[in-house]
Formats: C-alpha cells, structure tokens, sequence
C-alpha cells in the first residue's frame, strides 16, 4: 500500500507554477525525507497532502484518500512550517480544545509529554517560545494517534538536544505504532540516521524518489584522474563531477568502479547534495510497464 | 560528568547500549553488528544476555528503527543472536574467538611485515593506507560490503 | 489499527471549542443586545411613571379612535409640549438609530474578526488538520453564536417594541405606523437585521480572510443594505397590493392608519396624470375656485394607499426578505468554502 501517490500534480500561483507534473509514489511503512532547494515545492506539496491546499491540477491520494476527506483527515496528522496554533489561547485550554475536535485522542500521551516538557502552563500559546510551539504542535499532532505525519521542517525551531529527543520519540512511534512518516528538513545529517526513503525536489518537479537503501547501493563515490572525467561520462551516469587540479571527485550511479578509478560507498550526505547541485539527474521509480 | 549505570542487569535492560561513530562511514547497522561482536570479545555480552530493545536504541540515538531490526538480522544470520517473538533480541553463542596463541602468532607476522615496509622506506601512514587498501579488497570493496547476504556468505567462507 | 466508525465532532463538542477560543464574542453579543434591553426598559419605566404622575395616560393613535384629552398622542400639542419638556428629542432619534445598529455592530465587531482571523492568523490550518471538517466547524461554531445572537436580539426587540410606545411621541413631524422608526423597533425586524449582519460577517470573512479588509467591506455592504432597505425596498414593497381610492382635492380624507403609495390625477377612462404639473397649475387657480376647475377640466384626483391591516404583512415580507439573503449569504460561504478550502 502506498502512503503517498500523486499523479500530474500541479499547484499554481498567479503566473509560476509551484509544483508541476509531480508524479510520486512513497510505500508504507517508511520514514520519508522531502528535500530541496526553498521554494521548490516541499511546503506546497505537503500543504496538499494535508488538505489545506486544493490542487491546481492532478491528483493526490494519501493513504488510499483524497487528501482533505474524513477518512484522510481522521488518519493523518500534518504540522506546518507556520506551526499553526490557537496563540491567543491558554496552553491548557489548547489541548482541551484538540482534544474535542478529533474523535481519537490519546490524553495520556499529551498531558505526560507535556507535562514533562513544562508545557503544561496557565499562560497562553502565543507567549511560548518557537521550540516550545513547536514541541506542542508535534505533541497534539501525535495525540491524535495518526497512521502518516506530515511534518514541514519540525525540527527548525529546536535546540540540539530538543532536536535528538523528538526525534528519537518520533522514531519509537514509528517502531511502536507502524507510523509512517514524510518530513522536510534542510538537515541531512539528521535525515541519514532517520530517513528510510528519499524524495528530492527542484523546481516543483519530482528529482529523486527511491528508498535510501537503493541508492546507496546503486551509487558510489569515484576519484581519479581529472583528464579521465570527461571520458567517464561515456562510461557510467555521471551526477557530478569536481575537478581540482590532477584529480577528479565524481558521483557516478554504478555500483562497480570503471577500471582506473578508486570507488568507496557514497554517504546520504554526497548523495543528496550531488543531486541538488544537478537538477537534470534523475532517480524516479520505474513504470508499471517498463522492467 | 559520569552517569553511573548498575552493574546488576534488570528485567529488560541490556549490559550495553548502542552508539553512532559518524565519522567512520561505515552504515549504521554494521556499526552496532560490531558493536555487539567487539563487547562478546570483551566479556561485556554473554550468551543469554538480552540485545538492547530496538525501542530503546530509536529512542536514545534517534535512528530508523529499520536499521536496528537490520542490525539483529545481521547477528541472527551469523548466528550469534535470536530473537524471541514479544521478548527481545538474545545472544545464543559466543562467536569462536580465536584463541590467544593464534593471536599472538598472528601479531608476530604482522610485526615482521611492518619491518619490511619500513625498510622500503614506506612511513606509517603509508603502512595504514596499504592495510585498509588491502582489507578492502579482501572484503570484497565497494557496494558489496553492505549486503548483509553477501557479507555473511563471505565471513563464513573466509578464514575466522 | 482496527478499522473504527468515523464519527462526526458533535455540536456539543464544538460548543465547547468556541468557548475556549471566542469567550469575548459569545459573552460579548448577547451581553449587548441584553444591556441595550436592560437600558431601554429603565428608561421606559422613568417615562411611563413621569406620564402617569402627570396624569396623563398614552394612547395608540393609529386605528384607534380615542379622543380623551388627557392622552399624549400626535394630536394633542399641550400634552406634547409638556412631555417633550421631558423627552429630548435628540435621545429618542438617537436612541431608536442606536438600537438599530446593534445588529451592525455585532456583525462588524464579532462576526467578521470572528471567521476572518481564522484565516489571517493561521487557526485555520490547525483546524483543518483535525478531524472536524471546515464547513462542519464553521457551521458548527458560527451557527450556534448567530442564534444566540438571534435569540437576546429578539429580547432587545420587545423592549425596544415596549419602549417606543412611548417615546415615539417625541419625533417631531409626527410618527406613523409606517415609518422606519415603527417598523425597526420591533423583535422582528432586529432578528432579521442580526440574521443578515451575521450572515454577511461569514460570507465576508470566508472569502476575503483578512480581518481589517473584511471589516471595511462590511461596513460599506451592510450600509447599503440599511440604505437600501429604507429607500427603494420600501418603496416597492409598499406599493405592492396597494389600493386605488378616488379623494376629493380640496378635502381629502384619508382612510385611518393608511400609507399613500401614489397619487396621480385622471379624467374618466383615461391614463394617470402626473401631479405635479397639476398641483403647478392649480395654484394659479384661486382655493374656493379649484373644486370647479377641477370638474370643468373632468379631472379627478386618485391616491392608491395600503390600509392600516396590510401593514402586518408587508413588514413580515420585508424581514422575510433579509432573512432570504442571509440563507443566501450562508449558502454562498458554503461553497466558496468548499472550491477554497485554505488557499
């Protein structure tokens, strides 16, 4: 079963097109990393995975439902950037009112992480600081028990060790519950430990879309001499290549190194960072028909 | 400041716990495969004792649970552990150490080997470069490494 | 996970959200309209106890033949003077257009921020991510505070009803039954305006979903439906089954309690004349004289009025018309929401 699938999605603002003929397919049961450049489309894309966007064209299914309907909503919780909240609210009656608004609610899970977060305060959301929304945010979205989470940069507002806490609460709720995941988040060190699939976008198009698994197997990190570079082209996909002086760094889509050059395991970090220096490259799933 | 943990092992918690060296590049679930091979050499683990809960690992260093299942799968396919269905993930047997005088004989060969390099003029970073260079294709280099299959298939095979 | 009944968030439920996040509007409306009846009352009781120390007592002119002369009506100006001596004229004109724009006022001040700032402070995305629907929840919420709204609207409209009894006494120029003032100040009427005022809060906030904008629009919309409703909807709608009655020029007499919808003069069988090139000419013509002029030229004077019993219903298809164009509003905010969800 697939969490996510999209078909010719598009989204237009005024005169640019936000998203354009995305096509992307995400199974169950992984935790998924959107990355790319600001203003590629990662916020656009999960604002229509949430709901709160009606496409401009195409269509979106998560977890086999219109995105928006009862079904989608009952079972997906989404936090975005904005990290939307009552502000004007006490924090107590913020978490009541979350509380009378979804049908399945785990009070135990609010009330004991926030309690341990000293969140559980008389003052008002708005006064709390932007990690602290944040931690409440994702505790609400949480509580309400979702089978996919939709999260655009969680993490943003965060300290280190708030950062390492979420995210290791949010991985025992993936090991616990079988919770899928897709979130957008501009760190890759942090998306190496967590991410078991990846998606890329540039420009609101689908760049890169396949488990993190696959590519680094299919991928490898290639040096050796830069006049050979332009030859190696020829030989093997060739995502990027980085002369300096007699020697060439090269991120090739191989997994055996073309005689006369040294290959070592790509690391998440190469990967993706070749990926979004070269925005022609691309990984997409195979078509039904096809292989 | 040093966080003192009991010496007595409590219901459900292990005698060791996992951690991520980043710098190694070495994918993580081998890092806690080896992790658990080097404390069984140590003395750390015995057979019996119970791996740490893959909640526990997800928790504390934030990691895909995926990876730590991968990890056990791999100690479960050198049968070193087993899982228990509700329980946990249990050693079942100490991996053949070699014993200390192969060790040592070993240790003797190597040292003989440094001599020569040096004498060829190769200084101690070139020796390092030589022995991982060597180790890596012996391991069979590349992507190779990672496929749990492929890596068991090749320990077993090669020497241990 | 087993599979589990999706139910819809209750209303209940929803009450309760609201009070958590709009305690000011849901006390604050209904507190309005409440001390605006509380106020109209006391008021009431100090005239009716300063007529009655006075010995006077109050009666309805219209339709009501009585002739005492202790009553304080149109008609008696000794009565009057000294009531008026009482009663500022200025604080019942003011008072009647204050009542009148409470429906304006809870519209602009709580029903537009309400929805608006929904939208402009990002709520909507936290609400729409729950498992209540948008539409459910608008409803849900705004539903609830409009009948309340509603409800203390129509309590302010019987004291207002009881209170200009009395003090319509003191509009110079003589009130009738078929003026603004008589028409507003009455339950129904006030129900009807709140009705649309909310309607046209949500209708606003829904599509422009910025709260100082919606604001704006609203006072310039909703001041043209007061305009409006005054000027030609009056109009038409008075003249709708009026009834064609021939009077005499020069002493006419007009049916008790009636509105003259038209009046135009007419020879026998022929089209209606406009009247005032006549009543020009007519003044060329000398008084005693203009009866014959009249009858030499075969001129007859027409009036077309509505009787004092149409009244009842021409003023319950006034209201019913704003409250259509509430329903309307409603509908329409419906299904922007639904082709507009957030964006």
């Amino acid at each position: 079963m697939n969490v996510i699938q999209t078909d010719g999605l598009g989204q237009r603002y005024r005169q640019t097109w936000a998203l354009r003929d995305c096509r992307l397919t995400v199974p169950a049961g992984h935790v998924a990393a959107l990355v790319g450049h600001n203003g590629a489309g990662k916020t656009t894309l999960l604002r229509i995975l949430a709901g709160v966007v009606t496409p401009t064209a195409g269509t979106a299914t998560v977890l086999g439902y219109t995105p928006g309907s009862q079904q989608a909503r009952d079972a997906v919780s989404a936090v975005d950037q904005t990290v939307p909240l009552y502000r004007h609210l006490r924090v107590r009656d913020q978490v009541a009112a979350a509380r009378e608004l979804n049908d399945q609610w785990d009070t135990d899970l609010a009330v004991q992480r926030l309690s341990s977060l000293n969140l559980m305060t008389s003052g008002k959301v708005g006064k709390l600081s932007g990690g602290q929304q944040a931690q409440l945010a994702l505790t609400l979205a949480l509580a309400r028990r979702p089978r996919l989470l939709l999260l655009d940069e969680p993490l943003a507002s965060l300290d280190p060790l708030a950062r390492q806490e979420v995210l290791g609460w949010l991985m025992t709720c993936v090991a616990e519950d079988g919770l899928s995941v897709v979130f957008s988040s501009h760190v890759i060190t942090e998306l190496e430990r967590v991410a078991t699939y990846l998606v890329v976008l540039s420009q609101g198009q689908v760049q890169v879309a396949a488990t993190v698994d696959s590519l680094l197997d299919s991928h490898l990190a290639l040096t050796g001499p830069a006049a050979d570079a332009g030859q190696l082209a020829g030989q093997v996909p060739v995502i990027t290549a980085q002369r300096t002086g007699r020697q060439a760094q090269v991120l090739a889509r191989t997994d055996t190194a073309p005689p006369g050059w040294a290959a070592r395991p790509v690391t998440m970090e190469e990967l993706v960072l070749g990926y979004l220096r070269e925005p022609a490259a691309r990984v997409l799933p195979p078509l039904e028909a096809a292989r | 400041m040093v966080t003192d943990k009991p010496d007595k092992i409590e219901d459900g918690v292990s005698p060791i716990a996992f951690y991520l060296d980043r710098g190694l590049g070495v994918p993580t679930y081998l890092q806690f495969v080896h992790q658990v091979d080097y404390a069984l050499r140590l003395g750390f683990l015995r057979a019996g004792d119970q791996l740490p809960r893959i909640k526990d690992v997800t928790r504390s260093l934030a990691v895909n649970p995926d990876t730590v299942m991968k990890a056990y799968r791999e100690l479960e396919l050198r049968g070193i552990a087993a899982g228990r269905p509700g329980v946990g993930t249990f050693i079942t047997q100490a991996p053949a150490v070699v014993g200390l005088k192969q060790m040592a004989a070993l240790q003797k060969k190597l040292t003989t080997w440094l001599a020569e390099a040096a004498e060829n003029g190769v200084d101690e970073l070139g020796m390092k470069a030589l022995f991982t260079a060597a180790l890596r294709d012996f391991s069979g280099g590349g992507a190779a490494s990672r496929l749990p299959g492929r890596a068991g298939a090749r320990r077993e095979g090669g020497a241990a | 996970m087993t599979a589990r009944a999706i139910k819809a968030i209750s209303v209940p439920r929803m009450a309760r959200v609201t009070w958590y996040k709009h305690r000011a509007s849901v006390l604050g409306i209904p507190g309005m309209f409440l001390l605006a009846a509380a106020l109209l009352v006391l008021d009431s009781l100090l005239q009716r106890h300063w007529i009655s120390s006075h010995h006077f007592t109050y009666c309805l002119a219209y339709g009501d033949n009585s002739t005492s002369s202790r009553c304080l009506t149109q008609d008696a100006p000794y009565q009057l003077g000294v009531f008026a001596e009482f009663v500022n004229y200025w604080r019942t004109e003011g008072t009647v257009l204050a009542v009148f724009l409470l429906a304006a006022a809870a519209g602009l001040f709580a029903g537009v921020p309400w929805v608006a700032r929904e939208f402009e402070g990002g709520g909507f995305r936290f609400t729409w991510t729950q498992s209540v629907s948008p539409r459910r929840w608008l409803l849900g919420t705004f539903g609830p505070l409009t009948l309340l709204a509603a409800a203390t609207a129509v309590i302010c409209g019987v004291a207002a009803h009881w209170w200009f009894q009395v003090a319509q006494f003191r509009l110079d120029g003589g009130t009738t039954p078929w003026g603004w003032e008589s028409i507003e100040m009455t339950p129904l009427s006030m129900v009807s305006w709140t009705l649309l005022a909310m309607a046209l809060a949500l209708l606003l906030g829904v599509t422009i979903r910025r709260v100082l904008p919606a604001m704006i629009t609203f006072a310039v919309i909703f001041g043209g439906c007061l305009v409006l409703a005054r000027t030609w909807l009056s109009t038409f709608l008075f003249s709708v089954g009026d009834i064609p009655l021939r009077v005499n020029y020069v002493n006419p007499v007009y049916p008790s309690g009636s509105y003259v919808a038209q009046t135009w003069f007419a020879r026998p069988g022929g089209p209606k004349l406009s009247p005032m090139t006549l009543y020009a000419q007519l003044l060329n013509v000398p008084q005693p004289q203009q009866a014959r002029w009249l009858a030499q030229h075969h001129l007859t004077e027409w009036i077309a009025y509505q009787p004092h019993s149409h009244l009842v219903w021409l003023a319950l298809a006034r209201n019913g018309i704003l409250v259509a164009v509430a329903a309307l509003a409603v509908l329409a905010s419906v299904w922007w929401l639904r082709k507009h969800p957030a964006e």
